[in-house]
């Protein structure tokens, strides 16, 4: 069985390298860049990690409370087939040990990935232990989150947590053979638990509804399918809760456009904001802080801004993109009878005054970081949400889209330029 | 009988398939209306013209003797439900119905509305949520929350249960009691004998008939109940075997 695991595994792999190794190695050259400009801080400035073991380790309990209360993903991914074939049988135990087996391996590479960082490359006694306790702990955590998705008590969650993170913590702190002692207390706090979740109940239910969107979202990409991808993204996202609802917003014809598009803001997906955000912080790190001086070709001021400007530009078209995708889905349910009773100009302007909103917010922002001249900056501000609204209008009208976009682009981009 | 829509020697073509062929028949007003047909009759397109998402390659379309194409998005007096649902993915079906009723301002409808059609358990759920028959009945409540003159319904009846055909049914005479015009296309022949009260029979997107069922059988001197006149229509027309050229499957019309 381990065998069929481990082939399915690879196939998978062998998929996503086959479409996406472009990507893949674009990302690889990224992380060697960034660890080698990181290491190469830390030895320059005789910085030693080791020093600051307390701190690293409050780091890594603070990541991993973040992980346990907001992390989606769930903690051990069966195929679903597995699970719909096996799930009466007496394979369901050897798969789920399996399944467990995996996670331990995983947590254990990334582990032995970290503690030599922190402990300069130097095999002693010391780094093997601090493995081992590293991979308790995120084996503990993983076991909490998988303990909170099964509705756990969070008094019970709390409690676990906060034991095995002052274990973690004493363990990190304390140095000679007292170090051992925490990490001891932290594995058998690990076996106890192990031992009782082997019995707890599972929410079987909503774990195969959760196993099939994530196999039927990892196929679609695996495979490149965009168009299936974007439907169960759609789908998924729209089956999440929402606290504002457009019905609690005081509507009447005259707004309540303006309050769908406003709630379409309000639930945009948070990946999409932080994957903006990031371009606008890159934009900023890069030309205005000395963060990436020591990487070679972006620390020439040019290139520097010249990247900026891309960022910048980025940022703005795809925020147009997404609100006229909106503007487009209404005008696709008009036309296929979800009649909206208003004129096409209306139609767009409730959508651009937030979308321009959004951008005149973040220029003006953009606008104080970079310094730029005050007058000139309003001059790009007021440009940039006239071509937007124009580019909507003519987008909506259906004329010349591809030429719409090209130039439309263009001025985001020279006009991007201004703001240095 | 005055009319409040007529098609005037329509065509309409996909590539060699010829979808309506010069189809003129009238849509009397204040009336329930059964647009009859096999599929691949051109039911469904017949009625795609009639709210602008198709245009003819030939002929006209008027509404109240005016150009259906030159009428205003703001003011269009036709309301549809369509064969296959229509929804904005993100809103619930409470914010589906506040959206269209706020629109219309039809908001002291909404709450007899979510009553009428058992609607209360599924307020706060996503179309894609729904089963088949509520996102029906879902279609059905954004329809009739709108202002209009003419309502379309492609295939209503489709996915809902027994009890629901019949309050859908009754909806649908009420709209004629406040002076509305219906105009519904479905498979379900007995339904719409004990609700319509004229026809219009299309075959292959050409016209068999139209008028009152008393007033067909009489131009064809037989005797016969909605779905033997029907049968004998398009098998006259067609020269198919008996029986064969009908089928009442309620299947999906692919047009």
């Amino acid at each position: 069985m381990m065998g069929l695991v481990v082939k399915q595994s690879l196939r998978e792999i062998k998929l996503l390298l086959k479409n996406y190794w472009t990507v893949i190695v674009g990302m690889g050259i990224g992380l060697i860049i960034f660890f080698d400009m990181l290491v190469g801080q830390i030895y320059q400035s005789s910085f030693s990690l080791a020093d600051h073991m307390l701190r690293i380790s409050c780091v890594i309990c603070a990541l991993e409370l973040f992980s346990i209360l907001f992390q989606k993903t769930l903690v051990f991914i069966i195929h679903p087939a597995t699970m719909h074939y096996c799930f009466n049988s007496g394979y369901m135990d050897k798969i789920k040990r399996l399944y467990f087996y995996k996670k331990c391996l995983t947590k254990l590479v990334l582990a032995a990935l970290i503690c030599p960082v922190l402990y300069n490359f130097r095999i002693t006694l010391s780094l093997f232990v601090a493995i081992i306790t590293l991979f308790l702990y995120f084996m503990m955590c993983s076991l909490i989150r998988w303990m909170k998705y099964n509705g756990c008590k969070w008094l019970k969650i709390a409690a676990l947590f906060l034991l095995s993170s002052l274990l973690f913590i004493f363990g990190s702190a304390l140095s000679g053979n007292f170090a051992y002692i925490p990490s001891a207390f932290l594995c058998v706090v690990f076996v106890v638990v192990v031992s009782f979740q082997n019995k707890a109940a599972v929410n079987w239910a909503k774990y195969y509804e959760d196993i099939s969107y994530t196999a039927k979202s990892s196929y679609a990409s695996r495979h490149k399918l965009m168009g299936e991808m974007a439907q169960i993204t759609k789908e998924h996202v729209a089956n999440r809760e929402h606290s504002v609802k457009l019905y609690q917003f005081p509507l009447s014809k005259k707004n309540v456009l303006f309050f769908k598009a406003l709630l379409e803001t309000l639930r945009m997906s948070k990946q999409v904001m932080v994957i903006l955000g990031l371009l606008l912080v890159f934009a900023v790190t890069l030309n205005r802080t000395s963060l990436f001086s020591q990487v070679p070709l972006i620390n020439e001021p040019l290139i520097a801004q010249l990247i900026g400007i891309f960022s910048i530009a980025a940022f703005i078209t795809n925020l147009k993109e997404i609100y006229f995708k909106q503007i487009l889905a209404i005008k696709e349910k008009h036309t296929a009878g979800f009649f909206i009773p208003y004129k096409s100009y209306q139609i767009v302007w409730y959508y651009a005054v937030i979308c321009c909103s959004i951008l005149t917010l973040v220029l003006l922002l953009l606008c104080m970081i970079l310094g730029t001249n005050i007058l000139v900056g309003l001059g790009v501000i007021i440009g940039f949400d006239l071509v937007l609204l124009l580019s909507f209008l003519l987008l909506y009208k259906g004329k010349g889209n591809r030429i719409v976009t090209i130039i439309t682009n263009m001025i985001f981009l020279f006009g991007s330029h201004l703001l240095f | 009988m005055k009319s409040i829509l007529s098609f005037n020697r329509v065509r309409k073509s996909f590539g060699n398939v010829v979808a309506l062929d010069s189809i003129s028949f009238e849509v009397p007003e204040n009336k329930i209306i059964g647009l009859i047909g096999a599929n691949g009759a051109g039911k469904t397109t017949a009625l795609r013209h009639i709210i602008r998402y198709l245009r003819p390659d030939t002929g006209s379309i008027l509404f109240k003797e005016k150009d259906i194409y030159s009428l205003p998005d703001t003011d269009f007096p036709v309301t549809y439900i369509p064969d296959t649902p229509v929804f904005f993915d993100e809103l619930s079906v409470m914010e589906h119905l506040s959206f269209i009723s706020a629109m219309y301002g039809t908001e002291k409808e909404v709450e007899p509305l979510i009553d009428l059609l058992e609607l209360k358990k599924h307020l706060d759920k996503v179309p894609f949520k729904l089963s088949k028959g509520t996102k029906q009945k879902l279609m059905v409540a954004c329809a009739v929350l709108r202002q209009f003159e003419l309502l379309v319904a492609d295939e209503p009846f489709q996915g809902l249960d027994p009890v629901q055909i019949n309050v859908l049914r009754q909806m649908l005479i009420d709209q004629k009691e406040k002076g509305k015009t219906v105009l519904v296309s479905t498979h379900l022949l007995s339904m719409v004998e004990s609700m319509c009260d004229s026809y219009i029979m299309i075959d292959e997107g050409r016209l068999l008939a139209e008028g009152s069922l008393k007033d067909i059988v009489s131009q064809h001197n037989i005797v016969a109940s909605l779905e033997e006149l029907y049968l004998y229509l398009a098998n006259s027309n067609q020269d198919y075997p008996d029986g064969a050229s009908f089928t009442g499957d309620g299947g999906d019309d692919e047009e």
